[in-house]
C-alpha cells in the first residue's frame, strides 16, 4: 500500500470512528457486553450444577427469552423514570452484580440461587442483550471480534475453575467493567416506544393471504421449536461431552467461538448471496430452517466429542444467515404490526421452554426431538408458502 | 474531524517515541530521568502486584478449589507480598521523592547521582530474578521449558523452616529480593547525605515533605541492612550449609531479625504517604500547615519509637509476658504520633478555602483510610484482640486499609501532584477523578468486607473456606475487581497524558496565583 493510500485508510477509518470516540468509552463498553454475553451462555448450565430443578430452569430460560427485548421493558422503564441509558445500563450492572453473588449467597442464606438470577434478569434484560449498537470497535474490527475475544479469554478460567467457579469469575470481571463503562459515562442511545395494539393485528392477520400467513406460521413454529431447547441448548452440551457437568464447558466455549465466527463469516457475504436473484431469499430461508430442525437431534445424536460439537455449532453459526433473512421477510410482510407481533411472540414462547425445561427433567432427549420436531413443522410450512 | 483524528494519532506516536527513547537512556545519571524511570518501574510493578492480588480474589471467589490449586494461591500471595511492598512502593516514594528535593533543598543535583542511578539499575533485574520462579513455572506449564522450578509459598515474611527447604525458586526470590534491598538502601543514603549535607534551605525552613522523607530515609538506613544479613543468612544456610537459622533456635532468631526491620519498614513505607499529605493538604485547602512543628516532631518520635515495637508481631509466638507488655506500651505510644497529624491534617481543613483538585481528592481519602487503618490497628495493639485476630483477615483487612487506602493514595496523591513536574503535562481530571471515586468504593468494599470476615474468625493465607463466608468474600472479590479497573484508567489517564496532554506549564496547580509557595514549581 502507498503512502498516501495508508494515510487515506487511515482517514476514512477516522472519520467513521470519530463520531462514538472517546475510545476508552467504547472499548470499556464493548467490554462489558461482550463479557456479559460470553458468560450469560453458560447461565442455565450453572443452574443446572447448583441444583435447580428443571422446570424452573425452563421457566428461567423462557422469562429470558420474553425480556430480552430492550422495546419490551421500555415503557415500563420509561413509568419508573429509569429509562436513561445511563438508569438501563446501572440496572444491567445491578443484575450481574446479583449473579455473582447468587450462587454463594444463595445456600447460607436459603434463598434458591434461580431467585437471584431471575432478579438479576430483570436487571440484564432491560439493558438489551450483546452488541447490537455500532460502535468505534465495530467500525474497525467487525461485530465478531469482541465476542470471540471474550470467549476465548473465558475459556482458560472455565477450564482451570470448572463451570461453576470459572463463570462467577466472569460475572464478577463483567460487574467491574460495568461500574467503569457507568463512570466514564453512558453514550446516548434512544431505544423507540412501540405501542402494540393487539386488537388491530388480530383484525389484520385474519385479512392476510395464506402464502403471507403460512410465513408467519413457519416462523413462529420454529422460534417454538428453539424455545423448547434454546435455553438448554449449551447446558446439554456440555453434560454431553462431559461426565455429568465436570468438564465440557470449556470445549463448549470454543465451539461458541466456531459459531460466532461461522455466523460473523455468513452475515458478510450474506447482501452478496442477497444479490444474486431474487430466488436467494427462500433458499437461504429454508436452510436457516432446515438447521433449525436437525441442529437439536444433531446435539442428542452426534458422538461426545469436541470436533463433532463444534461441527454442530458451527451449522448453527451459518444458520444465523438463513434466520436474519427470514425475519426480514416476516419484517417485510408486518409493515407497522411488527412490533405487536414480536411482542406477542416473546410472550408466546413462554410456555414452550417451560414445557421443555419440564420434558428436560424427565426426557432429555424426548425435549430435543420435540423441538426439531416443532422447528420441522415451521419449515413444512415455510416450503408450502414457496411451492405455493 | 478526520483530520484532527489523524493529526491526534500523529503526535500521539511522536511523543511515544520520543518518551521511550528519553526514558530508556541507562547512561542518564540526572536525577529527574533516574526517579522518571523509578516512579515508571515502580508503577509497572504495581500493576503486577495488582494482577496477583486480582488471582488472588478469583480464587476466593467460592469456598471450595476455585479457579487455581492451593500452592497456586500460596505463591500468588507471596509474590503479591514481595512486589508490592519491595517493588512497588519504596521505588515509588522514593523516585517522587528524589524528583523533587533538589527543588526543595535548594541544589542543583542530587549526591552521589551515579549511586542513585545504579541503585534504580538495580531494581529491574531484582523484580524479575525474585518473580522468576512463577514465570518459569508458567513457561513450563505451556510446554517451553523442560524443567519446573516451583514458585515459592513461604509468604513476604520468609519464615524458617520454611524458607530453609531445598528448593531452587526461594533460592531466586532470596536474591531478588536482596537486590531490591540494596537499591531501595543506596537511594536512602543518597537522600540523607543530600539533605544533611548538600542542602541550602536551613533546617528550620526545611519543608514537611522533606523532613518525613529524610526520617524514612534514616529508618531504611537503620533498618534495611538487617534485612538483608537476614537474607544473607538465609541464603548461607540454603547454599553453604550453615545452620544459623535452623530449628530449634534459628527460626526465633530470624522472626526477631525479621521484624526488626519489618515494623520500622511499615513506617518507610508509611511516612512517605503522610509526608505527601502534609506537604500538599495545606497547598489545597489555602492555609498553613496546623502545627507543622508538632507534626516534624511526631515523624521524628515515629522514627525512634519504630524501632521498639517489632515484638508485637511475636504476641502469638509465646514471648514472656512482661517483654510483651512493655512491647504493647511502645505500640500504642507509637500510635500517639500518628494521632498527632490526623489531628494537624483535620485542622489544616477546618475553615479552609478547599480545592478538590484530584491531588486533594486522594489526600482526603487517605486521611479517612488512615483513620480506619489506623483504629483497626490500635486494637491490635492489645495483647488479648491480637490473640484472637492474629492469622485471620482482620489483619489483612488492617493493612490494606493503610496499604492501599493509605500509602496508595498518599502516593497517587503525590503522584498526581508532581506529574507536570515529572513530564511537563497534566493528568487529565476527569480521569483522576473517577480513578479516585471507583478507588473508593473499590477499598470500602473490598477490605470492608475483609475486615467482615475477619471478625469471623476467618484465617488468612487459605484458598478455600467454610460456605458460610463466601457471600461476603464474593462482595470482597467485587470490591477488588472494581479496584483493579480503577487502575487501568489511571494508567490511561496517565498514557493519555504522555501522548496528547497539554503542557502543564510552571504553575500547573495554580499556587502562585494564590500566593501560595511551592519551591517546586519556581525555577
Ligand atoms: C489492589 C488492591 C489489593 C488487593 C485486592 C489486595 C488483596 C490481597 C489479598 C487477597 C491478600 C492475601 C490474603 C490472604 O489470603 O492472606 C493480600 C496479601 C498481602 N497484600 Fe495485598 N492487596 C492489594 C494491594 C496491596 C498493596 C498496594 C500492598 C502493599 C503496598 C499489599 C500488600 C500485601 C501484603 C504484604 C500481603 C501479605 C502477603 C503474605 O501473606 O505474605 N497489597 N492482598
Amino acid at each position: 500500500m502507498s503512502r498516501s493510500a495508508a494515510v487515506e485508510t487511515a482517514r476514512s477509518t477516522a472519520e467513521r470512528v470519530a463520531p462514538h470516540l472517546p475510545p476508552e468509552r467504547v472499548v470499556v463498553t464493548r467490554a462489558f457486553d461482550c463479557a456479559l454475553g460470553a458468560a450469560a451462555w453458560f447461565v442455565p448450565a450453572l443452574l443446572l450444577v447448583v441444583g435447580t430443578p428443571l422446570p424452573i430452569v425452563g421457566l428461567f430460560g423462557g422469562l429470558w427469552l420474553a425480556l430480552v427485548r430492550p422495546e419490551h421493558y421500555v415503557r415500563l422503564l420509561r413509568a419508573l423514570g429509569l429509562d436513561s441509558p445511563f438508569a438501563r445500563r446501572a440496572l444491567g450492572v445491578a443484575g450481574v452484580t446479583l449473579w455473582t453473588l447468587g450462587p454463594v449467597a444463595g445456600p447460607p442464606t436459603g434463598t434458591p440461587v434461580w431467585l437471584w438470577f431471575s432478579v438479576g434478569l430483570l436487571g440484564v434484560a432491560p439493558y438489551g442483550g450483546v452488541g447490537d449498537r455500532p460502535d468505534a470497535i465495530t467500525v474497525v474490527l467487525g461485530r465478531v471480534f469482541g465476542p470471540v475475544l471474550a470467549l476465548l479469554a473465558l475459556t482458560p478460567v472455565l477450564a482451570a475453575g470448572g463451570l461453576v467457579a470459572g463463570v462467577q469469575v466472569a460475572f464478577a470481571v463483567t460487574a467491574a467493567l460495568g461500574v467503569l463503562a457507568l463512570v466514564l459515562g453512558v453514550p446516548l442511545d434512544e431505544t423507540p416506544t412501540v405501542s402494540p395494539s393487539m386488537s388491530a393485528f388480530v383484525e389484520w392477520a385474519e385479512r392476510l393471504p395464506p402464502a403471507e400467513r403460512r410465513l408467519l406460521l413457519a416462523d413462529t413454529w420454529a422460534r417454538t421449536g428453539l424455545a423448547v431447547v434454546g435455553p438448554l441448548f449449551v447446558a446439554f452440551s456440555i453434560q454431553r461431552l462431559g461426565d455429568g457437568f465436570a468438564e465440557g464447558a470449556e470445549v463448549i466455549a470454543l465451539s461458541l467461538v466456531v459459531a460466532t465466527v461461522a455466523a460473523g463469516g455468513t452475515h458478510r457475504v450474506l447482501s452478496r448471496i442477497r444479490e444474486l436473484g431474487s430466488w436467494t431469499t427462500p433458499l437461504l430461508s429454508v436452510g436457516g430452517l432446515l438447521v433449525a430442525t436437525t441442529a437439536p437431534l444433531a446435539v442428542v445424536l452426534v458422538p461426545a466429542s469436541p470436533p463433532a460439537f463444534a461441527g454442530t455449532f458451527a451449522a448453527v453459526g451459518v444458520a444465523q444467515g438463513g434466520w436474519t433473512v427470514l425475519e426480514d421477510e416476516v419484517t417485510d410482510t408486518l409493515g407497522e404490526h411488527r412490533d405487536t407481533y414480536r411482542a406477542a411472540r416473546a410472550l408466546l414462547l413462554i410456555p414452550p421452554a417451560v414445557v421443555g425445561g419440564l420434558l428436560f427433567a424427565v426426557a432429555p432427549r424426548t425435549a430435543f426431538v420435540l423441538s426439531s420436531v416443532l422447528a420441522g413443522v415451521g419449515t413444512v410450512s415455510y416450503l408450502r408458502r414457496v411451492a405455493r | 474531524m478526520s483530520g484532527s483524528v489523524v493529526g491526534w494519532l500523529r503526535s500521539a506516536w511522536r511523543r511515544l517515541v520520543a518518551v521511550v527513547v528519553r526514558a530508556l537512556d541507562p547512561l542518564a545519571i540526572d536525577h529527574l530521568t533516574v526517579a522518571r524511570l523509578s516512579v515508571a518501574f515502580g508503577a509497572f510493578a504495581g500493576l503486577w502486584g495488582t494482577t496477583d492480588a486480582m488471582a488472588l480474589r478469583a480464587e476466593a471467589l467460592t469456598p471450595g478449589m476455585g479457579v487455581w490449586p492451593a500452592a497456586t494461591y500460596d505463591a500468588f500471595f507471596t509474590t503479591h507480598g514481595v512486589t508490592m511492598l519491595f517493588f512497588f512502593a519504596t521505588p515509588v516514594a522514593f523516585g517522587l521523592t528524589t524528583a523533587v528535593l533538589p527543588r526543595l533543598v535548594g541544589v542543583e543535583e542530587l549526591a552521589f547521582p551515579r549511586i542513585h542511578a545504579l541503585a534504580f539499575w538495580l531494581l529491574p533485574p531484582g523484580l524479575f530474578v525474585a518473580r522468576a520462579p512463577s514465570l518459569l513455572d508458567l513457561l513450563a506449564d505451556v510446554g517451553l521449558l523442560g524443567f519446573r522450578v516451583r514458585p515459592p509459598v513461604v509468604g513476604w515474611t520468609l519464615y524458617p523452616p520454611m524458607s530453609l527447604q531445598p528448593h531452587a525458586g526461594i533460592d531466586l526470590l532470596l536474591v531478588g529480593l536482596s537486590l531490591g534491598t540494596l537499591s531501595t538502601l543506596l537511594t536512602a543514603l543518597v537522600v540523607v547525605v543530600t539533605v544533611v549535607t548538600e542542602r541550602t534551605v536551613p533546617w528550620a525552613r526545611l519543608d514537611v515533605f522533606t523532613w518525613t522523607m529524610l526520617v524514612a530515609a534514616g529508618l531504611v538506613v537503620f533498618s534495611f541492612p538487617v534485612l538483608e544479613s537476614a537474607i544473607a543468612l538465609l541464603l548461607a544456610d540454603r547454599v553453604l550449609g550453615t545452620t544459623f537459622l535452623a530449628p530449634p533456635e534459628g527460626p526465633m532468631v530470624f522472626v526477631n531479625l525479621f521484624w526488626f526491620f519489618g515494623h520500622p519498614e511499615v513506617y518507610v513505607l508509611v511516612l512517605p504517604a503522610m509526608g505527601v499529605l502534609s506537604y500538599l493538604i495545606p497547598r489545597f485547602a489555602g492555609r498553613d500547615l496546623f502545627g507543622k512543628r508538632s507534626v516534624v516532631y511526631s515523624t521524628l518520635a515515629i522514627g525512634v519509637l519504630s524501632f521498639g515495637v517489632w515484638g508485637h508481631h511475636l504476641f502469638a509466638s509465646g514471648v514472656d509476658p512482661r517483654v510483651q507488655a512493655s512491647f504493647m506500651a511502645v505500640t500504642l505510644a507509637v500510635a500517639l504520633p500518628s494521632a498527632i497529624k490526623t489531628f494537624a491534617w483535620t485542622t489544616t481543613l477546618w475553615n479552609g478555602s478547599l480545592r478538590l483538585e484530584p491531588p486533594m481528592l486522594f489526600c482526603l481519602g487517605a486521611v479517612a483510610w488512615f483513620v480506619v487503618g489506623g483504629v483497626t490497628g490500635v486494637l491490635l495493639a492489645s495483647i488479648p484482640v491480637d490473640y484472637a485476630y492474629h492469622g485471620t483477615y482482620y489483619v489483612v483487612a488492617h493493612f490494606h486499609f493503610l496499604l492501599v487506602g493509605t500509602i496508595v493514595f498518599g502516593l497517587v496523591a503525590g503522584g498526581y501532584y508532581w506529574f507536570p513536574l515529572l513530564t511537563g503535562r497534566r493528568v487529565d481530571d476527569r480521569y483522576a477523578r473517577a480513578h479516585f471515586w471507583l478507588s473508593m468504593v473499590g477499598v470500602a468494599v473490598t477490605f470492608g468486607a475483609l475486615l467482615a470476615l475477619g471478625l469471623g474468625g476467618l484465617p488468612r493465607r487459605m484458598a478455600t473456606y467454610p460456605e458460610v463466608f463466601a457471600p461476603m468474600q464474593t462482595l470482597a472479590t467485587l470490591g477488588a475487581f472494581v479496584l483493579g479497573v480503577a487502575q487501568l484508567l489511571f494508567v490511561w489517564g496517565i498514557v493519555r497524558a504522555l501522548l496528547v496532554g497539554d503542557p502543564a506549564g510552571d504553575d500547573p496547580w495554580g499556587l502562585a496565583e494564590r500566593g501560595i509557595e511551592a519551591r517546586e514549581w519556581s525555577r
